[in-house]
């Protein structure tokens, strides 16, 4: 079923003209002219979307909110600060279908009430921006943008803004701090940014595919979604496959695909056919699953029963070969980096818990700094300021858990040096 | 509205605004913070507040959620410990355990945590994380091992002072509080940030390794360095002052301190100090004498000059950073023993320009409002003046209310730091300023936009109207160099503010034309009906710290104690009364005419109490003439000054810091300060000198147990400080007038006194516009064609400061500022020595070129010893002399 990725394999796919082909810029000039803004959000509620950042909130809802909100102007922020290691989702369609995120941000802002949308991209997608850009200035030519939409008396103009490469800038509130040229760290949360977003004014903050998502919606009724994938979760999902499976990449697929069906059925099964060992269905601050779950469902609702969680759907694949000790460092070194600094928490806790994995892996760890480590995850996802430190350990938690064998073994075993672990990483 | 909530299983109802844990603090409960502070925004950053709140699954901080009707809070259970003490953890990963050396330590938060919420041993076993750190200031340090990244610093500089010097560089663990860029600190030296750090990040350079905390005492006095008043801490050892601090929502600063108010108190134990008295002897040379000696010499000196050429013949100029009691003392001794009412302050040249038209127009000798109230102004005019500089803490309320949206205009012959800040700000040279008030008029007029209930029954409106339609407004914006928008528009915001007042300081009132853009300005407030009610008035500034007390205790020589006339018979039977003693009935001579009169012989002697005419006065070379020409000089004095070491007799007075007394603020506000240390030496506090030597003039009416007598004197003969004592005032000032039932009665309640005058509105004799003529009150020179203003310096305040090692640090010579347009134009360039001379005399002083100034005005430093600003200005008898801001002209070297 293609529905996201329906127009990346035409030629020079994010033309306007490819676009325009396949009912590009229809579901625009049908919600301005056929349907009241109530209508849309009635209809995207209808689709039962769910936000496809991470958080899973329903996108109506959303969109509802920011348009009880009386005060303007209002604003529609598209993230696509696309940087949970591993998700690689949001390139594809902001490289060969941008027009599928302008269309959607242009129904948002109709339908919330905003005639002004920003697409927050990260600084490592130069070329995305500049397709970005290119798509802007060839709506605008065309009326999809700017100033009286298609003659509808709807004004919605787009600016691109480049990220500066931190990862907590994902974070919505981070996002529109930085977008305001602040420091990038979250806010105090509430108020929402529906209601006190980009400077303190009613911002609706959609990640790029829930916002590609829209027009086919809009198109085709939100029934009609919701008639895809699972009940709670509908619709497909950009799943971006990584790590040791035959064929990595982003795999378009109803949502509630097993994890077994994905990396079996889609990505062509473990690499050299080796066994599978575990699998980080939902980005490096998800926790990880094992070979006992390969047949778990990968939505919202399945993976958070099972204890992990969906994320942006980027799902890492290890096989047997993978020290899991390594890996977590290799994680936690890069939540460390990103740790914005702003709370406790965070800032120290991750910075200790590296230093404990650089003991175990140094040969000095003791199974007494394994309930440290939980003592301190604990301590770092019950009072973090934000799901940055929140998530950060599931990493850690979730591998003692399941492979406290393999930290035994560094405990007991001496030989491994530290320069090997930094070699390998 | 208001919530009723459950903490720690106590109801309490709060309002709905407030967050948890004020609330707490109000049922007694500490919830420790370490990131969050009252008067500035919330973080939520260090999560040591969390608090557990029944239905949320997740911790909260207390210190950002609000309150919520039936919320049910738990603020220590075991979860809750467990996580301060996890956090606790945290934070001491990292921080150095160096306590034994650091200047927090005794009153650091993080160590008084561990200590109460913290666990006894640690688990964290690797190497701390070590960041490179340097010098960013010479006042300022900074440690960055210790910073706990609670960002106090960052958000008190923005939030409170407007600085921004402080922000957060980097990221995680490797986060660093510093300067931009990490160079060094560009900033206003206020010491916000030091006396928010919870911990030993940023401290005082000053007071490194001197003491430690626990080891001093601390006494409550008001701040010498200017008129704001404000209340702060020395905290001294062994009879030094080590530092100075300041306690939250205590006094009108309400914590909070300028560059001289923190770093200024190194002048109280300056080795230079002078520590005994001292007479000239018959070779000429100062030595050192007792106090008996010296006093008999003065006493037996002033009386035989008096029996000889009369009371007349004896003057006294006396420091306006005094104490009431001291000035009241003086100004008793110099008429009652001395038989003269040659009685006068520096600051009088100020009073005398402004109060006179304050008390022609309004009936009233000081600022009609508080200048807290300054916090909530819609709109406000500030005329020829730096607040922020002259008068920092006062300038903080301006920047309060331009941070809540008040429309602040400036109108200023320089952009100032208020400019990058305020709503907009008019660079207009001096004497331009009134044309553009008139301007303000015209349109309020024409527009209907005054108030047509407030100016229904005052005369002349019709000629006022008159008088500002002489010129066209395109005209008055040509000739001020303003837009016509930015005049119409600072007219329309002023008139339709709900709260508006005025600000006014030296440039607009001391040049020869001020009192006519005074009467203007009081047009203005009347016009728009701008008087008499909380957030309206007129606020003239001036820095010098007790000048109100100076006008209040009749430091003047036509005014008594009161604001009385010398001239009123009636008003000196009742001080001969008081004082069993008679008071000389004519008026006497002003501080420049003393000195003029003593350059000519006429007059034989001069006390100079705290006062250095040498560097401050007008005249350079009358004054040198005058202090050689007299036949007896007393100087009284902190130090040996250029115009001690000419004194026949010098008497070594005291600082604040070690005296008793009152001082009274801009605002009216009369407040308490204590003796924190012994006198330095031999010195004695200025009123016990005036006392002793009252005594031995024979009058026992000086004599004086402490000051609180003199004060209880003053209680008697100044009507409107009637009922106050040390005592009344101990928690709080007192803003006159009020009446002594209302003093007596309501101190302990909180009595703050009047907080506004005209409460019913302008008396009805006075409800007449002055509908001043003229357009330019400075006017053209062609011999002198620029306008030289001199400055007050945020770092410096007189030539007092001068004396501060610290302060000296940040600045310690004059150069002379001019726009680059102005130096291309006479061809000196930038950093070039230039020859800047008055009429009165010249100085060389290297040229600064600074794009906020207006183009022909020049600005410099007062009181530095490189460029000497006496030598420049012009002495006469009143309005005539320059002293503010004087006709240069600049010739190139």
């Amino acid at each position: 079923m293609k529905i996201l990725t329906r127009n990346i394999n035409r030629p020079n796919p994010a033309h306007i003209d490819s676009y325009l082909v396949n009912e590009g810029y229809v579901a625009l000039p049908r919600a301005l002219n056929d349907m009241t803004p109530e209508e849309v959000i009635d209809e995207v509620r209808f689709s039962r979307l769910r936000g496809r950042g991470g958080a899973g909130f329903p996108a109506g809802m959303k969109w509802d909110f920011a348009s009880r909100d009386t005060r303007k102007p209002k604003y529609i922020i598209c993230n696509a600060d696309e940087g949970e290691p591993g998700t690689f989702k949001d390139r594809v369609l902001i490289e060969k279908d941008p027009h599928a995120i302008l269309e959607g941000m242009a129904i948002a802002g109709y339908a919330v009430g905003a005639e002004k949308g920003f697409i927050y991209i990260r600084g490592e997608y130069p070329e995305g921006a500049r397709i970005l850009e290119r798509a802007i200035a060839q709506a605008e030519s065309r009326s999809f943008l700017g100033k009286n939409i298609l003659n509808s008396g709807f004004d919605f103009s787009v600016t691109v803004h480049r990220g500066a490469g931190a990862y907590i800038c994902g974070e919505e509130t981070a996002l529109i701090e930085s977008l305001e040229g602040k420091r990038g760290q979250s806010r105090i949360r509430p108020p929402f940014p529906v209601n006190v977003g980009y400077r303190n004014h009613p911002t609706v903050v959609n990640n790029v595919e829930t916002l590609a998502s829209v027009a086919p919606i809009i198109l085709r009724g939100g029934a009609w979604y919701a008639g895809i994938g699972t009940v709670e979760c509908p619709g497909t999902k950009l799943y971006s496959v990584s790590g040791h499976v035959v064929r990595p990449g982003v795999y378009e697929l109803p949502m509630g695909v097993t994890l077994r069906e994905l990396i079996f059925e889609h990505a062509g099964g473990m690499r050299d056919n080796r066994a599978f060992k575990a699998a980080f269905p939902g980005g490096a601050s998800s926790s990880c699953l094992d070979e006992s779950e390969l047949d778990v469902r990968l939505d919202f609702n399945a993976l958070a029963a099972a204890g992990s969680m969906l994320g942006s759907g980027a799902v890492m694949v290890l096989d047997d070969t993978t020290d899991m000790v390594k890996a977590t460092h290799v994680l936690i070194k890069f939540f460390e980096h990103e740790s914005c600094g702003k709370c406790t928490p965070c800032r120290e806790g991750l910075f200790w818990i590296r230093r404990i994995l650089d003991s175990i892996l140094d040969g000095k760890g003791t199974e007494a700094d394994l309930d440290l480590l939980l003592d301190i995850c604990d301590g770092i996802q019950s009072t973090s300021f934000c799901g940055l430190g929140e998530a950060s350990v599931n990493p850690v938690v979730s591998t003692i858990k399941k492979f406290r064998h393999e930290y035994m073994a560094h405990i007991g075993n001496r030989v491994t040096r530290r320069t090997d672990v930094e070699a390998a990483s | 509205m208001m919530v009723r909530l459950t903490i720690d299983d106590k109801q309490i109802m709060v309002d709905a605004h407030m967050n948890i844990l004020e609330a707490s603090k109000k049922l007694g409960i500490e919830i420790p913070t370490f990131c969050y502070q009252a008067r500035l925004s919330e973080l939520g950053a260090c999560r040591m507040c969390v608090v557990e709140v029944e239905g949320m699954g997740k911790l909260q901080t207390a210190c950002t959620l609000a309150v919520a009707e039936g919320m049910v809070v738990q603020t220590g259970n075991a979860r809750i410990k467990k996580a301060r003490r996890m956090m606790l953890e945290f934070l001491l990963i990292n921080h150095p355990l160096e306590c034994t050396v650091c200047d927090a330590s005794g009153e650091c938060t993080l160590q008084d945590f561990a200590f109460k919420y913290g666990s006894a041993e640690t688990r964290f076993t690797g190497e701390k994380r070590v960041l490179r750190d340097q010098i960013i200031s010479p006042l300022i340090n900074r440690n960055l091992n210790r910073c706990i990244q609670c960002k106090r610093c960052v958000r008190v500089c923005d939030e409170i002072q407007g600085v921004t010097a402080l922000g957060m560089s980097y990221r995680g663990a490797d986060t660093i509080v510093g300067p931009f860029m990490d160079k060094s600190l560009d900033c206003e030296y206020c010491s916000h940030c030091i006396w928010s750090c919870p911990v030993g990040a940023i401290t005082s350079r000053a007071m490194k390794y001197r003491a430690r905390t626990w080891e001093m005492d601390k006494a409550e006095a008001i701040c010498p360095f200017c008129s704001c008043g404000c209340t702060l801490h020395y905290n001294h050892k062994d009879n030094v002052v080590h530092r100075v601090t300041h306690t939250e929502g205590r006094g009108i600063n309400q914590g909070s301190l300028c560059s001289k108010g923190y770093f200024g108190y190194d002048v109280i134990n300056h080795p230079e100090r002078i520590t005994s008295p001292m007479v000239r002897n018959a070779e000429g040379v100062l030595r050192t004498v007792t106090w008996e000696a010296a006093l008999t010499t003065v006493a037996g000196k002033m009386g035989q000059i008096k029996d000889d050429n009369g009371g007349s013949s004896i003057g006294g100029i006396v420091s306006d950073r005094l104490t009431n009691e001291d000035l009241y003392l003086f100004q008793k001794l110099m008429r009652s023993v001395y038989s003269t009412n040659n009685v006068d302050t520096p600051s009088g040249m100020w009073s005398r320009a402004v109060l006179p038209v304050l008390e022609d127009r309004l009936g009233v000798f000081a600022a009609t409002n508080s200048t807290d109230e300054l916090n909530y102004v819609d709109a406000l005019l500030i005329v020829g003046c730096d607040v922020t500089v002259s008068h920092p803490i006062t300038g903080l309320r301006v920047k309060h209310a331009i941070h809540r949206g008040g429309l602040v205009t400036e109108i200023n012959p320089r952009r100032t730091a208020l400019s990058r800040l305020a709503k907009r700000s008019l660079t207009v040279a001096v004497g331009k300023e009134l044309a553009l008030v008139k301007g303000m008029i015209a349109v309020i007029i024409e527009e209907g936009l005054y108030d047509s209930e407030a100016v229904k029954d005052y005369k002349k409106l019709s000629d006022l109207e008159f008088s500002v339609k002489e010129k066209d407004l395109n005209v008055i914006a040509r000739n001020t160099d303003v837009s016509v928008d930015d005049i119409v528009q600072t007219a329309r915001e002023f008139a339709g503010a709900g709260k508006a007042a005025i600000i006014f300081g030296e440039t607009a009132a001391l040049h020869s034309g001020g009192d006519l853009l005074i009467n203007a300005l009081i047009d203005l407030l009347m016009l728009t009906g701008k008087l008499g009610q909380e957030g309206f008035g007129l606020y003239p500034v001036i820095a010098s710290t007790n000048f109100q007390g100076t006008v209040d205790m009749g430091i003047a020589p036509d005014r008594l104690p009161g604001h009385v006339e010398v001239s009123s018979a009636t008003e000196r039977k009742k001080f001969e009364k008081a004082w069993n003693a008679k008071v000389p009935k004519d008026t006497g001579m002003n501080a420049l005419e003393m000195i003029q009169a003593a350059a000519d012989g006429n007059l034989k002697a001069l006390y100079l109490a705290g006062v250095n005419p040498l560097a401050t006065f007008p005249g350079g070379k009358v004054v040198a003439e005058a202090l050689k020409t007299v036949e007896f000089l007393v100087v009284q004095e902190l130090f040996l000054t250029e115009t001690a070491s000419m004194a026949d007799v010098v008497l070594p007075a005291g600082t604040l810091a070690e005296k008793n007394g009152t001082l009274t603020s801009m605002d009216r506000r009369i407040q308490r300060t204590q003796k924190a240390i012994d006198s330095v030496g031999l010195s004695r506090p200025d009123w016990r000198i005036f006392s002793d030597l009252g005594v031995m003039g024979g009058e026992n009416g000086m004599k004086y147990v402490n000051a609180a007598e003199v004060l209880d004197e003053i209680a008697q003969t100044v009507p409107f400080y009637s009922g106050i004592s040390q005592h009344i005032l101990a928690d709080n000032g007192l803003q006159w007038p009020f009446s002594r039932e209302d003093a007596r009665e309501k101190f302990h309640e909180g009595y703050l006194g009047t907080r506004h005058l005209l409460m019913d509105g302008v008396p009805l004799d006075k409800r007449i516009f002055s509908a001043v003529s003229g357009w330019d009150t400075h006017g053209a020179d062609s011999q002198y064609p620029m306008t030289l203003v001199f400055e007050d310096l945020l770092f410096h305040s007189g030539s007092f400061t001068r004396y501060s090692e610290s302060l000296n640090k940040l600045a310690s010579e004059a150069t002379l500022l001019m726009n680059p347009q102005t130096g291309i134009g006479l061809d000196v360039p930038d950093g070039s020595t230039v020859r800047t001379v008055s009429a009165q005399g010249e100085v060389s002083v290297a040229v600064s070129y600074s794009e906020d100034l207006a183009l022909g005005v020049l600005f410099m430093p007062r009181h530095f010893a490189n460029a000497p600003a006496s030598a420049l200005m012009v002495p006469g008898r009143n309005r005539d002399a320059e002293t503010a801001v004087v006709r240069v002209k600049v010739v190139k070297v």
